[in-house]
């Protein structure tokens, strides 16, 4: 069997004392920027990358691979003790984790959470282990029209799957393919619209332009709306559900698992939809959808387990294909470029250790946190308590610390500062920050296959071979969707879910 | 909150133009040889066009008059403004006043614009803080940060 071998390596790989540490280190950090609202996997990893400049890669990689998933675990506590997203994947656990807290429920509803995470997160990396070879190996098959027309599916689906309006997220989507072509030009070397700027000649980063769209945007809008936040600390209780929780659970961690696993390997999906969907799916799908809510802990359950099965197959396009599905995992694959690691189809060949051991960390990653998570909410619960305006003075040091240090450029802070603004005016204007990201980031890629696919000499390569064209068509297929009535109204909806 | 759609549109129809405009400055090329400037225009126009929709968009819901959303809670774009320039002069200045101070001042300004109301309090968190930074990145991370006219 060569999975088994395959395994053992990883294994080898991942339970060396170092790699064992920075596992932790990851998991732990990652919780903790889960737990804090303002803060997520994103901004972390960007400012963790250059401490792992003098790193082994696979010890990075592992650490920053925890940040990701500890992150998961950790947003859902400030979403039930708080009833403060503390990581965008975690928004809708505020609706019934938050009603559980204040009906003297909260030990069960962050007990559910830690153990749907636990499940939901370890099936994941099964699949990604099953299916990112094979997928890498018919990648191997791409030429640059299938890369060009996946990444224009990529887009389609986060502009798809962003609440509110499809125009608008189209719109961003271009904005930041255009944003992308400044610097140089990929083919001819020309610059672009750097008006002279040296900072702008190797392009704008996607690291300061992440925490200011997120980072810095985020806390912004909190800043203006001076949030105040309440613990709700009082009585947490025993943190194992009962068995009727895990009878109402059963089900709902099973679907919560396959919609995170399947939509978590789509380009653009990211963690926060998957639990959107998840939990629209568990009212429709309940006898009483009248009490969700008010405190039901198929509510919690639910999108707790999808957000942690997102995880893992997120990572099976980066692995496989070198593309990145979401925004952490374009930070992730920065980080594997510092290293001298090209992620794409010959990564798992090439480097099988990496790629195994990072398997492995992430079984050994996802048991510590469930070891770990629920004894440590008592400290969690004391870093809540930190009132907001003293918070996010912290949270926006360490953005400004984190850009700067990764180049030693001023001009990046500059860069951060202004799309942050951009960021927070978008927010206002009802404008989605995803797609623009995303596109920004997949631009450069995009246009070198685009190109790349014109030089074979006819413009109409993208419809005439059957990978290419298939992607092409279930793009155009979503996006006029939007135009029949029926999910129209479903995409409302999802919206005031939002709200 | 229709006027999100109309600012919105106008917004991005300007930036659309200008991006346009800049574009042709770079080279076509043709279907089949692709230039520097190919790209860009397509995305120039598309955002054009797009804008354009937006924009109409707005226009519709603007004559059936719904409700008009304030923009901002009294006192909140202040407070942001505030924030922003803080980033931008501390940024500008970093490697002239170096790590410590930038920290300290970072901190104490930004907790006195979100309105903590006990100067005990500001002192006592950006000096913990500024030691805390230090600690971790000059000394721990030997990270390459900057040392100011202090040399520490």
């Amino acid at each position: 069997m060569d999975i088994i071998n395959h395994l053992v390596l990883g294994f080898s790989v991942a339970l060396t004392p170092t790699n064992l540490f920075f596992c932790f280190l990851g998991v732990l950090i990652g919780t903790l920027i889960g737990v804090l609202p303002g803060i997520g996997p994103v901004a972390t990893i960007s400012i963790l990358l250059p401490v792992t400049f003098g790193m082994e890669p696979v010890a990075s990689i592992i650490m920053l691979a925890g940040v990701y998933y500890g992150a998961m675990y950790g947003g859902s506590t400030t979403s039930i003790l708080v009833n403060l997203p503390g990581e965008a994947a975690s928004i809708i656990t505020c609706l019934d984790g938050y009603q559980m807290a204040r009906k003297g429920r909260a030990g069960p509803a962050l007990g559910i959470s830690a153990m749907g995470s636990f499940i939901g997160g370890t099936v994941s990396i099964i699949g990604l282990m099953v299916l990112a070879p094979p997928l890498a190996m018919l990648a191997l098959k791409f030429g640059p029209p299938e890369y060009f027309s996946l990444m224009v599916f990529g887009l389609t689906m986060v502009t798809y799957l962003c609440v509110g309006s499809l125009i608008k997220g189209l719109t961003m989507a271009l904005a930041g393919i255009a944003v992308s072509t400044i610097g140089q030009d990929p083919i001819s070397g020309i610059t672009r619209f750097t008006f002279g700027s040296l900072t702008l000649m190797d392009g704008v980063g996607i690291v300061p332009v992440a925490m200011g769209v997120f980072g810095i945007g985020e806390i912004l809008a909190n800043i203006e709306a001076n949030i105040k936040q309440e613990v709700y600390s009082a009585k947490i209780g025993s943190l194992f559900p009962t068995a009727k929780d895990w009878i109402a659970c059963k089900w709902p961690v099973i679907r919560g698992t396959v919609i995170g696993f399947f939509m978590g390997i789509l380009p653009g999906a990211g963690t926060v939809m998957p639990t959107f969907i998840a939990y629209s799916v568990e009212r429709r799908l309940s006898r009483n959808p009248e009490k969700f809510g008010t405190g039901v802990i198929e509510g919690v359950a639910s999108p707790e387990t999808a957000n942690n099965a997102a995880t893992g197959s997120s990572m099976i396009t980066l692995l496989s294909l070198g593309i990145p599905a979401n925004l952490t995992m374009a930070v992730l694959l920065g980080a594997f470029i510092s290293h001298g690691i090209q992620p794409g189809p010959l990564l798992i060949t090439r480097y099988p250790a990496l790629f195994w051991g990072t398997i492995a960390s992430m079984y050994i990653g996802n048991a510590m946190l469930l070891v770990l998570n629920l004894p440590l909410i008592g400290i969690w619960v004391k870093i809540l308590k930190i009132p907001y305006n003293v918070l996010f003075p912290l949270i926006l040091l360490f953005c400004f610390l984190g850009v700067y240090s990764l180049n030693q450029n001023i001009y990046e802070i500059v860069i951060m500062v202004g799309f942050g603004v951009f960021g927070y005016l978008m927010r206002k204007f009802g404008f989605e920050g995803a797609p623009f990201l995303l596109a920004l980031l997949l631009g450069p890629m995009m246009e070198i296959a685009f190109r790349q696919s014109l030089l074979y000499g006819d413009p109409f390569i993208f419809f005439k071979r059957s990978i290419s064209v298939t992607l092409l068509i279930v793009s155009l297929f979503l996006l006029i969707t939007p135009l029949f009535p029926k999910i129209a109204q479903r995409r409302e909806i999802l919206q005031e879910l939002e709200d | 909150m229709r006027y999100s759609e109309i600012i919105g549109g106008i917004f991005w129809l300007l930036f659309g133009i200008l991006f346009t405009i800049l574009a042709t400055g770079y080279q076509f090329g043709s279907v089949t040889q692709p230039g520097p400037g190919f790209l860009p225009l397509g995305v120039g126009l598309l955002i054009i066009a797009f804008s354009l929709i937006i924009l109409g968009q707005g226009l519709k819901f603007f004559k059936n008059r719904e409700a008009v959303v304030p923009f901002s809670k009294p006192g909140g774009l202040k407070k942001v403004a505030y924030t922003v320039l803080l980033l931008l002069v501390l940024g500008f200045l970093f490697e002239e006043v170096g790590l410590l101070v930038t920290v300290f001042l970072l901190l104490a300004i930004s907790m006195l614009v979100a309105e903590v109301k006990s100067w005990k309090r500001i002192i006592f968190v950006a000096l913990v803080t500024t030691l805390g930074v230090y600690i971790l990145f000059v000394l721990l991370l030997s990270q390459q940060l900057p040392r100011g006219f202090l040399s520490i």
